[in-house]
């Protein structure tokens, strides 16, 4: 350009005058500044973009190499996802539970300003001091609630849910049986809710005189209604009393308390004693069943508004006719505030423990599955050393070599964490199944939140980088001289006692889920067949819903018997017998009781329980003496009791309790029988002391408390279970029921068990835990012998050369096999020696969970050792009973 | 031919001038002929822009000539239209006269 200007300004040098040349020039320099100048940025902003595009077609065309290299290898590919899947799903299946179950608050209007007044798990109903209250009769929560303004409402519900029998007297069909809440009026205005349909119960429902309404559940609207619109405002019956269903409250609340069958229905407080006038529990006193939530502004000081609760306690308790040793505990009367953004969190406090567990599990599992894929990705980086040595040699860069690995398992954890979105679904969804056996619903939702989708890609994308890296690095770091001196002849192998620590690693942390599996099943082995006292084989367990409570006492004998007769009738039932409650279904009745010795009246605390004659017979307790309750024991016959062996060995000794005299309250009841002792209530400790009452006879106590209900019966007459001793046939079931109606079309069968199943139901969380450790426990041994494969057959592939030269100087099949297995070997007893310390701290780790065994058990501990020494040894077996089988000459040949 | 690759008026000058010049087609030419003809003083940097764009764009190519005979004598960096730069320059001078069917300029250049 500067020569085109030369030539120009010479041309006009002859025509134009210098100065006019030099002008033009200028002239010619100046216009020429800013188009060469926007060039030069166009052009620059060309090269950029260029730049760009070839950074992204690098990319594309490291993604199918890399979906190219992962086609190639079918086998390491499956492999490689399926324990990916595998790894990254168990976490994120026990992520999302954690997530629903403990960290997800109410669902309702800004939980975090909830509070509960009450911070201890005190259900169901109370008549003693607590200490720590929690729970509250209805004149106390009154008491609590006007002397507590900050609270915007304070509500109150009942802490277990009741069953109601729901009937349909326009339609005509059966009754239907749902679980229901009593609430006060405020309950929905304190969690801010808006109907689903129709209106929720208002403070003015909860009024005594007021016409009873009821508010469904929007799980039990749909599912058992059929999400019709025209059930609000029909006339229907709760416990046979007219009440009006107003509406239904919106989808996804399950009321106050996360639970298996949450309440169906919710009813108000002013309408309890119509609906269980046998056991109302509204206007009495003493007796606490309520619990408490409150709304407080945010900023509300606890503290004072505690001390001020604690103070109006007290002086209720004071002035509510305590008896001097009563009073006497008062002071130590106090009050709790807790946050209630969850609820009363009594599962969530419950399923913690067991959930951090399974997390720690989970999260070893997925440790092995990175150290698994690290040692395979390792294995198959030095396998391509040939390759990346050639593609260093022919100027490719570390920083690509490395990418392009990385992209190899990023990818392979991606498409692993997709599938392991699956498996943590159905995961999710098979440990809730377990979990919470035999309930019809759960108000957990299984299916992954976002934060447990960005929980599994983050754990892909961190395993990914995880175990790409290392194999990516070594697998760089090639020289280039390796590609001209071909595979299978170098002896440097990097990566080598990374492989081998890897294993190591893996055999350690699979020995300590072998042992924790070991510990949790055999626990479950000695829960199960633990000797409970009482027969589990051919008996039969029918609870009854408390609808009989509108019968009258004086009906009560007859009807009792009518039923007994009906039943034994059937065919296959041996005999029949009636309890308060049966053994090992979770309730438990306990009393004060005094005894009447040589020289003074010792009064204790024990269960008790209300049976039927032949109850003993029926269930299985051997009688130890005297004799068993029987038709000699009528309401107006004199007193009798019989008591358990523990019961009587510990009141009187080696002396015969036949004849002693005991009470409740005043010692009127006479010994007339000892039985073994049974488990009633807790499978984990011993047998306790029990006391069994005939199931009509009133004392002097059950009197008492009928009075002080203002019934004329107290509810513990009424029988909530019915034990058969019959033999299994499939149309059992229906036939107890005809029976049931046939005798009185009152009694309302809840539910029929067969009592091995009564007693499964109470190791449920153990079974789950037991189920998903040995699941967890096969895993990771699959993977530490799918590692110890992967790495043998590798070596075996290396060596192939040496191994043949061996044998073509006769060394003998069986001698290289134990070569390598040995080698194989090594690394396994390298990893349980470190293992078993850590199993030790395992077994410690796990010592309140176990049962009849010890958290050292050597059995437990060798039996894992041994599986794990087995399956290395078969697992390295395969690919050095291949290399056995080589032809020396055809090894000598491999390049 | 692809929205986006009409070309510029200048663009346009500057090929027809290589048509025009073929095969004498070098800047100082390049220039001049289209001074010749338009009547504007053109810069030469604006004419060596253009070009490497055009070039850029495969449109024209250039040849180095042998140096010309003279001491000191220089190589010129002669420009020629591609068979996509005719194609190119047709199109749009066709489309320009479409475009100026029934219009009459009122105006003699100077």
């Amino acid at each position: 350009m500067v020569a085109d200007l030369e030539e120009e300004a010479a041309a006009r040098a002859s025509t134009d005058s210098p100065a006019a040349a030099r002008r033009w020039i200028r002239a010619q320099v100046t216009g020429s500044i800013g188009p060469l100048v926007g060039r030069r940025l166009e052009m620059l902003l060309t090269t950029l973009k260029g730049m760009h595009m070839k950074a992204w077609r690098g990319f594309g065309s490291d993604l199918s190499v890399a979906l190219r290299r992962l086609r190639d290898a079918p086998g390491f590919s499956l492999v490689c996802v399926i324990t990916l899947a595998l790894g990254i799903g168990g976490n994120a299946g026990v992520f999302t539970l954690i997530d629903r179950v403990l960290l997800k608050p109410l669902p309702v209007a800004r939980p975090s300003e909830l509070y509960r007044v009450g911070n201890t798990d005190a259900c169901c109903v109370n008549s003693g001091r607590q200490g720590s209250f929690s729970l509250f009769s209805y004149d106390l929560y009154i008491h609590l609630r006007d002397g507590a303004p900050e609270f915007g409402p304070l509500a109150a519900f009942q802490a277990n849910t009741r069953t109601i029998t729901f009937g349909r007297p326009d339609l005509g069909t059966p009754p239907l049986t749902l679980s229901g809440g009593f609430v006060s009026g405020n309950y929905f205005q304190l969690f801010e809710l808006a109907p689903a349909t129709g209106r929720l119960i208002q403070p003015n429902d909860d009024t005594r005189g007021a016409q009873t309404v009821a508010v469904l559940s929007h799980t039990a609207w749909t599912t058992r209604f059929a999400g019709r619109a025209d059930i609000v405002g029909r006339p229907v019956t709760l416990n046979g009393i007219t009440a009006t269903i107003v509406g239904v409250a919106p989808r996804g609340f399950y009321g106050d308390t996360m639970r298996p069958n949450p309440p169906e229905i919710w009813i108000p407080l002013s309408s309890e004693p119509l609906l269980q006038p046998a056991a109302r529990l509204l206007d009495a006193k003493p007796l606490h069943w309520l619990y408490a939530i409150g709304r407080l502004e945010p900023g509300t000081a606890i503290l004072p508004l505690q001390a001020r609760l604690t103070s109006t306690l007290q002086h209720w308790l004071d002035t509510n006719e305590p008896t001097p040793s009563e009073r006497a505990e008062i002071p130590r009367q106090y009050i709790t505030i807790v946050s209630a953004a969850s609820g009363v969190a009594s599962m969530q406090a419950s399923v913690a423990p067991s959930l951090r567990l399974l997390q720690g599990l989970a999260a070893a599992v997925l440790f092995i599955t990175c150290a698994n894929l690290a040692s395979l990705l390792l294995a198959r980086a030095a396998a391509r050393r040939t390759e990346m040595a050639t593609r260093v040699a022919l100027g490719a860069s570390r920083a690509r070599l490395i990418g392009q690995l990385l992209i190899e398992s990023i990818l392979l954890a991606c498409v692993g964490g997709a599938l392991g979105l699956i498996v943590s679904f159905l995961g999710a969804n098979a440990i809730l199944d377990l979990a919470f056996r035999g309930a019809t619903s759960v108000p957990v939702d299984p299916s992954p939140s976002w934060l447990v989708i960005g929980f599994v890609f983050a754990a892909a994308l961190v395993t990914g980088v995880l175990f790409g890296a290392a194999p990516a690095i070594v697998g760089s770091r090639s020289d280039p001289i390796d590609a001209l001196r071909g595979a299978g002849r170098t002896t440097g192998d990097g990566g080598g006692r990374l492989r081998s620590s890897l294993i190591a690693v893996q055999v350690a942390l699979s020995l300590v889920l072998l042992t924790c599996a070991g510990l949790l099943s055999r626990t479950l082995v000695k829960l199960e067949s633990q000797d409970f006292g009482v027969r589990l084989d051919s008996r039969y367990v029918v609870n009854l819903a408390p609808s009989l409570s509108t019968v009258a006492p004086e009906e009560l004998p007859s009807l009792y018997d009518r039923l007994r007769d009906r039943l034994k009738q059937i065919p296959g039932v041996r005999n029949a017998a009636f309890s308060l409650y049966a053994p090992m279904s979770g309730d438990n009745w306990g009393t004060a009781i005094v005894v009447q010795g040589p020289t003074q009246i010792e009064r204790r605390s024990v269960s008790w329980n209300r049976v039927s004659p032949e109850y003993f017979e029926t269930v299985g307790t051997p009688i130890l003496r005297g004799r068993g309750f029987d038709e000699r024991d009528r309401p107006d016959s004199p007193l009798v009791a019989i008591v358990s062996q523990s019961f009587a060995r510990r009141h009187f000794g080696d002396t015969d309790p036949i004849g002693r005299r005991i009470g409740q309250s005043v010692p009127e009841i006479e010994i007339v029988g000892v039985v073994g002792d049974a488990k009633y209530r807790r499978a984990r400790e011993a047998p306790g002391e029990m006391l069994f009452l005939p199931y009509l006879q009133v004392t002097e106590e059950s009197r008492g408390r009928a009075v002080q209900m203002g019934i004329r019966l107290d509810r513990s007459h009424y029988p909530q279970a019915v034990e058969l001793y019959a033999e299994r046939s499939p149309g059992l079931e229906s036939e107890v029921r005809r029976a049931m109606a046939e005798v009185d079309s009152r009694i309302t069968v809840r539910s029929m068990l067969a009592m091995t199943d009564q007693v499964a139901g109470a190791f449920n969380e153990d079974r789950l835990i037991a189920r998903l450790t040995g699941t967890f426990g096969f895993v990771a041994l699959m993977l530490a012998c799918l590692g110890i494969y992967g790495v043998t057959a590798y070596s075996v592939t290396r060596r192939i050369r040496e191994i043949g030269v061996r044998m073509a100087v006769g060394a003998q099949g069986s001698r290289v096999i134990a070569t390598i297995v040995r080698s194989a070997v090594m690394q396994v007893v390298v990893g349980t020696a470190f293992g078993l310390p850590a199993a030790f701290l395992a077994g410690r780790y796990l010592e309140t969970r176990l049962f009849g065994i010890s958290p050292h058990d050597p059995v437990t501990l060798g039996v894992s050792v041994g599986l794990m020494m087995l399956s290395a040894a078969v697992a390295a077996l395969i690919p050095a009973s291949r290399a056995a089988r080589l032809d020396p000459v055809k090894a000598l040949r491999v390049s | 031919m692809a929205k986006g690759d009409f070309l510029g008026e200048f663009e346009i000058y500057v090929m027809l001038a290589l048509a025009h010049l073929d095969p004498d087609a070098y800047g100082v030419t390049i220039r001049r002929e289209i001074t010749r003809r338009t009547g504007r003083e053109i810069a030469i940097g604006a004419v060596y822009a253009t070009l490497s764009r055009l070039e850029e764009k495969g449109l024209v190519v250039y040849t180095l000539s042998d140096p010309v005979p003279v001491p000191g004598g220089r190589t010129r960096k002669h420009f020629a239209l591609t068979p996509a730069g005719v194609r190119a320059l047709d199109h749009s001078t066709r489309m320009l006269a479409r475009m100026m069917q029934g219009w009459r300029p009122r105006t003699q250049p100077q």
